[in-house]
């Protein structure tokens, strides 16, 4: 009797236990639902978020490509001003170069200081401290030295005017530029010779200026030297006339 | 406020070296300073007080070592920046130019750009 109590009571505990356990698992599976639902729409949420960054990001790239494109322009823009202003200035010079020469040449009347122009404008603004301007005698075979730097002035005091390069530049009218080929008709004491200027008055040869080797850090001849012997060739022989007539007649002409 | 603009004591005896340094020179926004020696250099450093000088080397009176030489040893002159221009760039030349107290040096022909940028190179900017 008191067996059959006890597992009457028994019974009933486990009972008990089982819906206590039942309400638990229940009240439990509730909290996850509502916590699943909660995590869900997180998810949501998050996921939205994502969706954002992922569009700003996608934006920022095109932006961040964008610059790019435009920093790269804008360098090959530096790039292309810097290389305008390096030739501006490289003109500039070049142009000093001849109003300088162009000023000193015509900036005297006497000889002698037309010669040292001369000497300066070659030592200065070409690069080479070997040079000599010859003048034609007037029956026309000779070259005399008229004025010289660097050079041995007993070896080059004249020269025929019919040889060699400075006699072909006299000849021909036509400034002679060593360009590193061998030249054939190079005469005894032109093996360093580097450029012949005739100097022309109109047509009429009055004399070369020749230009020896060049100075050390000075490789070759460019084309600003060679726009200045353009100069040199049609404005110093002009400047040599005046100061050949300024010595016959100057006085005459100034009342001195 | 506009900068001061600095002076500059050129001292050659060429006069085509001179006129093409002036023009150089003015472009670049400097006053300019001319004596056509080494002697005459000296004179003006110390009476003009140039922030810099552009030196050439052969000369007539006083080269221009023996005047390098001279404003080195004058505490007037002694800091004043000096650009050496030659026509001999090898390097003995240059060296010597170095030992005497130069403080760079240029080559002729003279490029105006590189000109202007050692001058405000030694004048710090």
């Amino acid at each position: 009797m008191q067996r059959g109590r006890d597992q009457a009571d028994y019974v009933q505990k486990v009972r008990g236990d089982s819906q206590r356990l039942t309400e638990n698992l229940l009240h439990e599976n509730e909290r996850l639902r509502t916590r699943l639902a909660a995590v869900d729409s997180e998810k949501l949420r998050l996921e939205d978020a994502v969706g954002r960054l992922r569009d700003e990001l996608a934006a920022a790239d095109r932006r961040y490509a964008s610059l790019e494109r435009r920093l790269e322009e804008a360098e090959e823009d530096s790039q292309r001003f810097s290389q305008d202003y390096l030739q501006v200035e490289q003109q500039n010079q070049n142009l000093a170069n001849l109003y300088v020469a162009s000023y000193r040449l015509h900036g005297t009347v006497d000889c002698g200081e037309l010669m040292l122009a001369l000497q300066e404008i070659v030592s200065n603004l070409v690069g080479s401290e070997e040079m000599g301007v010859f003048e034609l005698s007037k029956d026309g075979k000779v070259l005399s030295l008229a004025a010289s730097l660097g050079l041995d002035p007993q070896r080059y005091r004249d020269l025929p005017a019919d040889r060699g390069l400075i006699g072909q530049a006299l000849r021909t009218g036509q400034t002679w530029v060593a360009d590193g080929e061998s030249v054939p008709c190079r005469a005894e004491g032109e093996e360093n010779l580097t450029a012949c200027v005739p100097l022309l008055l109109g047509e009429r040869p009055l004399g070369v200026i020749a230009i020896f080797r060049l100075l050390s850090h000075k490789p070759q001849i460019e084309d600003v030297d060679r726009e200045l012997f353009e100069l040199l060739a049609a404005q110093a022989s002009v400047a040599l006339y005046c100061t050949r007539l300024h010595a016959r007649h100057g006085a005459e002409v100034l009342g001195g | 406020m506009a900068m001061a603009r600095k002076k500059v004591l050129l001292v050659d005896d060429s006069q085509t070296s001179v006129f093409m340094q002036q023009m150089i020179l003015r472009k670049g926004h400097f006053d300019v300073v001319v004596a056509g020696d080494g002697r005459e250099g000296v004179d003006k450093a110390l009476t003009e007080r140039p922030d810099l000088i552009l030196m050439d080397m052969i000369m007539p009176r006083m080269n221009g070592l023996e005047a390098v030489r001279e404003l080195r040893s004058r505490a007037e002159t002694k800091d004043i920046p000096i650009i050496m221009v030659t026509t001999r760039g090898e390097g003995e030349n240059v060296e010597k130019g170095f030992a005497t107290g130069v403080n760079d040096y240029v080559t002729k022909p003279i490029d105006g750009v590189l000109l202007l940028a050692k001058i405000r190179d030694c004048l710090g900017g």
